[in-house]
């Protein structure tokens, strides 16, 4: 239900006559602070709405923006009033916003959240693992990132606000994203490995791998997947090859060690 | 020493804020410190895995320490969390709310791969790895130009290598990043990010002598980042807009590694062309390291509302990527000099390489009436290769021979663009459907001879309800199809040299078929218990490969439960993945290796298959009105790695011979029983146990060797990754203000 447009505002103090607590909590949080007041000046109203129907209705919930089930779009268009910019400007109409999930799925307004950014759960990645619980089997992995160490949380790669990207990821490519930590393999080479130029997730998986370097498939079978050349990348690699080159330790890697790209002239193969 | 004083500002910022703060008035200061010891009981030995990225003192561990000081109009806060630890991190944060914020972090990462490592080598200076001469000359001695009395000179090979130094293996980040935002009015701000990252240490790499010398040596790692972002933002109630610049910078302080041959102390040239014998060739290998390289991003990001429910919004961006760093010689090789005249230099004086991407989307979002929304969009990103086009004579393959080829080098460049369209439908005010279509295309040219496009269309379907307080329910649909343009003709079979027989297509660009479902349960009977069910499942079908990676599909099913009793809450959860790719290949014909074999007989088949299975659990139990809390909780993970291989009989070799035992198996456990009590109000302590145990079953991997010399002439560094098992007992204590 909508406030009426044409009623007035009352301020903090009427409303706090009836909701002590959501003052108080209001007043102790991030919103609440003079800074903020000072460019949003209606307080509880900013949000809710104008209040006047409401209390002379002696506190008819149907008079005032309430937010509750069936209100999720009325809620995140009051967050978007002030926050519909920056990093949630891509918010309406994004992946989370069209599977109804909202801002208050996320974030505390009124009771103090984890940080800055008012989180519901303790840590960001607890948060986001309530609905993507399929990513913890990917992060118990042998191979991850340190995001179970805390060095690492998901909005490092993503932006859970929307994005023009697949995937929600927080820059203009896979690959752009890579970069900010991994700069080394952004080159260009002199030599690119093409399918590395285009996506690091055509051979690595970020979330978590059960192989070395969060590979999606073991080496050498993983690089089997694209050559085939003569020589030994056809080659079977079974029982019986255990202690060769091509497949102890690090397989194809023994020798083609600069895979990402080389910058040396004799380095099409990656070897050097 | 960047630790110390990290710590030693933090400690002065600390002690002089309550006095820069005194004078206010409504000043509040809040915060906490823990402090605590650990006892660390490695059941089966250390393993670097168990700190791979963290530290675990064995004794004294200051954790925490967190100071927050609040006024109405602004807020300071201190922390230091693991403070003298390798995974240390300080953070301060001041913000005058609604005019200025400041947000500085600096945190230590640490990355260790193995304490078991051993080398013959030396590093001499950074990057370069040497062994004695007279080893090197023994061994040449030994084999002479023609690779005779190997086995002798395998002895003494050996020899050195049970004589082999422990090398550490193991990295180390520092970063330190700073960001400002100052509202120069009320809609416009101003934001600074600083960031400067260095990584330094030693990881392991392969670096390869001739074509049957393998060698892994530890690659010196001396590299930093530095990567700004300055942005003026402006928004008004129905407009906002920022642009900036964004400029990066990567440093190697290495540009090459160099490594002696151990069966050859002099350069010499090669008795023929592609041929090696041990000790033929170069008395040294060297490598190029990761180039310096810089980047700079111009943007532009906008967000207008139209209408009172309708927005546009734009992103626009070009980067240029700038690579120019010094070129190496095709070879050291002095040997070569014979085959190329130009083989000890470089093809140019610098790389002279670069790219510019640009990068659009627009998108629209439009609430069309209350119940229905349209949302649409398209994005393009063009990489476009920019760099100054080099011709070379030839190379040295891996400084042993030089190859008279030659080739003008392509450069890859590529351009995606998508659109799409979708409608969201919100019925009952509880249920939303959307359903929509898009477009996506990738492009690709290289050099000359490539150029290929993929376009796919994906149809997707979703629906969210809520039709109950404790009910709700999310499922996607979404199929595609991806075409390529070369997929009846051109550049599609590879190699070349067998096209019309060996249909060998790379799964990145080749036709491919896709399914995906999402399904999504969260149940709440009851305000206090909640469970959440997830299907997930993703389906790739390369149907028109008839060899590479032919299918590739994925399932999982998790499980997440949760109680509250009281104070008490308890919760679990469960999953499952499967993760299973085919792929087929055909062998080369034998001898000579040299030409694929058009026999179907020699064809291949692989099934990879990673199956996981994770669950656990925990409770925390409140007693004595509150003041005193038990912990358990307790995680399983196993992921176990499959192979299956097959070829058909009557082939070379006819028939593939499997593993007896899986391809490499991980598990990891974690049990953890705490108790907290509370003291009073700001004191309190924790005590407890922690058992972490970690498993890896791996038929190449599992307790690597370092000698290999008789099994193909290839050392390693020994870099395991063992099995662990530790304890840690622990006792903190909390103090709160």
């Amino acid at each position: 239900m909508t406030a009426s447009t044409a009623a007035e505002y009352i301020g903090i103090q009427e409303c706090r006559g009836c909701h002590e607590d959501a003052a108080a909590s209001y007043g102790a949080s991030l919103h609440g602070q003079k800074g903020f007041a000072k460019q949003f000046d209606h307080a509880c109203e900013t949000c809710h709405g104008p209040g006047g129907d409401h209390a002379a209705a002696g506190g008819d919930a149907a008079k005032i923006l309430s937010f509750s089930k069936g209100l999720k779009a009325a809620g995140n268009e009051a967050c978007l009033q002030c926050h519909d910019q920056g990093a949630v400007m891509y918010f309406a109409g994004s992946i989370h916003d069209a599977r109804s999930v909202s801002c208050t799925d996320c974030h505390r307004i009124h009771r103090p959240g984890q940080g800055a950014e008012l989180l519901k759960e303790a840590n960001e990645v607890a948060l986001c693992l309530t609905c993507h619980h399929a990513m913890r089997s990917d992060l118990m992995k042998a191979s991850h990132h340190p995001m179970r160490e805390g060095k690492m949380t998901c909005s490092d790669c993503h932006n859970p606000h929307g994005t023009t990207t697949d995937d929600l990821v927080a820059a203009d490519s896979i690959n752009d994203k890579c970069y900010e930590c991994h700069a080394e393999k952004r080159g260009p080479f002199l030599w690119d490995h093409v399918p590395a130029r285009e996506d690091c997730t055509h051979c690595h998986n970020p979330h978590g791998s059960n192989h070395q370097r969060l590979l999606k498939a073991r080496v050498p079978y993983l690089c089997q997947r694209c050559h085939s050349e003569p020589r030994h990348p056809g080659t079977l690699y079974d029982a019986s090859t255990v202690n060769t080159r091509a497949i102890y330790n690090r397989a194809c890697l023994n020798c083609h060690a600069t895979v990402h790209g080389s910058n040396h002239p004799s380095g099409q193969t990656f070897m050097r | 020493m960047k630790t110390t004083r990290a710590f030693w500002a933090m400690v002065v910022v600390v002690l002089l804020a309550p006095s820069l703060c005194a004078q206010e008035p409504d000043l509040q200061v809040t915060g906490e410190a823990a402090i605590g010891a650990n006892d660390v009981n490695a059941k089966d030995g250390e393993a670097a895995r168990f700190y791979e990225y963290r530290e675990i003192p064995d004794g004294l561990e200051f954790s925490l320490f967190d100071i927050r000081l609040k006024t109405a109009d602004y807020y300071l806060r201190l922390k230091a969390e693991d403070a003298g630890q390798s995974d240390e991190r300080y953070d301060l944060a001041y913000n005058r709310y609604g005019k200025f914020r400041l947000d500085y972090r600096w945190d230590r990462i640490p990355h260790n791969f193995s304490y078991g490592a051993v080398t013959p080598y030396t590093e001499a200076s950074p990057g370069v790895w040497t062994l004695p001469d007279g080893l090197q000359s023994q061994l040449q001695g030994i084999l002479g130009d023609n690779g005779t009395n190997l086995p002798q000179a395998m002895d003494v090979l050996s020899d050195a290598l049970a004589n082999a130094h422990g090398t550490p293996l193991g990295l180390e980040r520092r970063r330190q990043e700073l960001d400002v935002d100052y509202s120069l009015s009320a809609p416009m701000t101003l934001s600074l990010h600083y960031q400067d990252e260095s990584k330094e240490g030693y990881r392991a790499i392969g670096a390869p002598l001739g074509f049957g010398n393998v060698i892994e040596l530890p690659e010196t790692v001396d590299q930093n980042t530095r990567q700004g972002e300055i942005k003026l933002s402006y928004a008004k109630k129905n407009m906002s807009m920022d642009f900036g610049i964004a400029p990066s910078e990567f440093e190697n302080s290495l540009s090459r590694m160099l490594w002696d041959n151990p069966y050859r102390l002099t350069d010499q040239t090669p008795p023929g062309k592609l041929t090696y014998l041990l000790g033929n060739g170069s008395g040294a290998g060297q490598m190029a390291l990761a180039p310096n390289n810089e980047a700079a991003r111009y943007f532009f990001n906008g967000s207008f509302k139209v209408l009172k429910t309708t927005r546009i919004r734009a992103s626009l961006s070009y980067t240029q990527l700038t690579q120019d760093a010094d070129l190496l010689p095709y070879t050291v090789n002095t040997g070569l000099e014979e085959a190329y005249a130009g083989a000890l230099s470089a093809p140019r004086e610098t790389a002279d390489l670069g790219a510019d991407i640009a990068n659009a989307a627009i998108t629209l979002h439009s609430a069309i009436t209350r119940s229905l929304a349209l949302n649409a969009g398209y994005t393009y990103y063009d990489y476009d290769d920019a760099s100054e086009a080099l011709s070379i004579p030839g190379h040295a393959i891996l400084d042993q021979n030089w190859v008279d080829e030659p080739m003008d080098i392509g450069y890859l460049s590529y351009t995606r663009e998508s659109y799409y369209a979708n409608l969201a439908w919100t019925v009952w005010n509880f249920t939303t459907i959307e359903g929509g279509y898009k477009s996506k295309s990738m492009e690709r040219e290289r050099g000359d001879d490539y150029e290929g496009k993929n376009t796919e269309d994906i149809l997707y379907l979703a629906a969210t309800t809520a039709p109950l307080d404790w009910l709700s329910f999310r499922g996607t649909y979404s199929v595609s199809d991806r075409d390529w343009s070369l997929e009846n003709g051109g550049n599609v079979v590879y190699p070349v040299r067998n096209d019309a027989l060996f249909a060998f297509r790379r799964y990145h660009e080749a036709e491919r078929e896709r399914e995906e479902l999402t399904l999504n349960l969260t149940l709440m009977p009851m305000d206090n218990l909640g469970f959440s069910f997830i299907y997930l499942t993703a389906l790739n079908d390369y149907e028109q490969s008839q060899y590479g990676l032919e299918s590739d599909d994925h399932r999982s099913f998790s499980f997440d439960a949760n109680y509250t009793l009281g104070k008490h809450n308890f919760y679990a959860f469960y999953g499952e993945e499967e993760n299973e790719g085919l792929q087929s290949a055909r062998q080369t014909t034998f001898p000579p290796h040299d030409v694929i074999s058009n026999d179907p007989l020699n064809d291949w088949t692989a099934i990879l298959a990673d199956d996981t299975t994770t669950y656990g659990g925990g409770l925390d139990l409140a007693f004595m009105n509150d003041r005193m809390h038990l912990n358990l909780s307790y995680s399983y993970s196993k992921t176990d790695g499959k192979l299956l291989l097959s070829s058909p009989e009557g082939g070379n070799p006819d028939a593939a011979i499997n593993f007896t035992e899986g391809l490499d198996s991980t598990e990891y456990t974690v049990a953890k029983a705490q108790l907290i009590y509370k003291f009073n109000d700001r004191l309190k302590m924790s005590i407890g146990e922690w058992y972490e145990e970690y498993t890896l079953d791996d038929i190449f991997r599992s307790d690597i060797e370092v000698d290999m010399v008789h099994e193909g002439y290839a050392f390693y560094l020994g870099a395991s990754d063992p099995d662990y098992k530790y304890l840690v007992s622990f006792v903190q204590l909390i103090y709160s203000w």
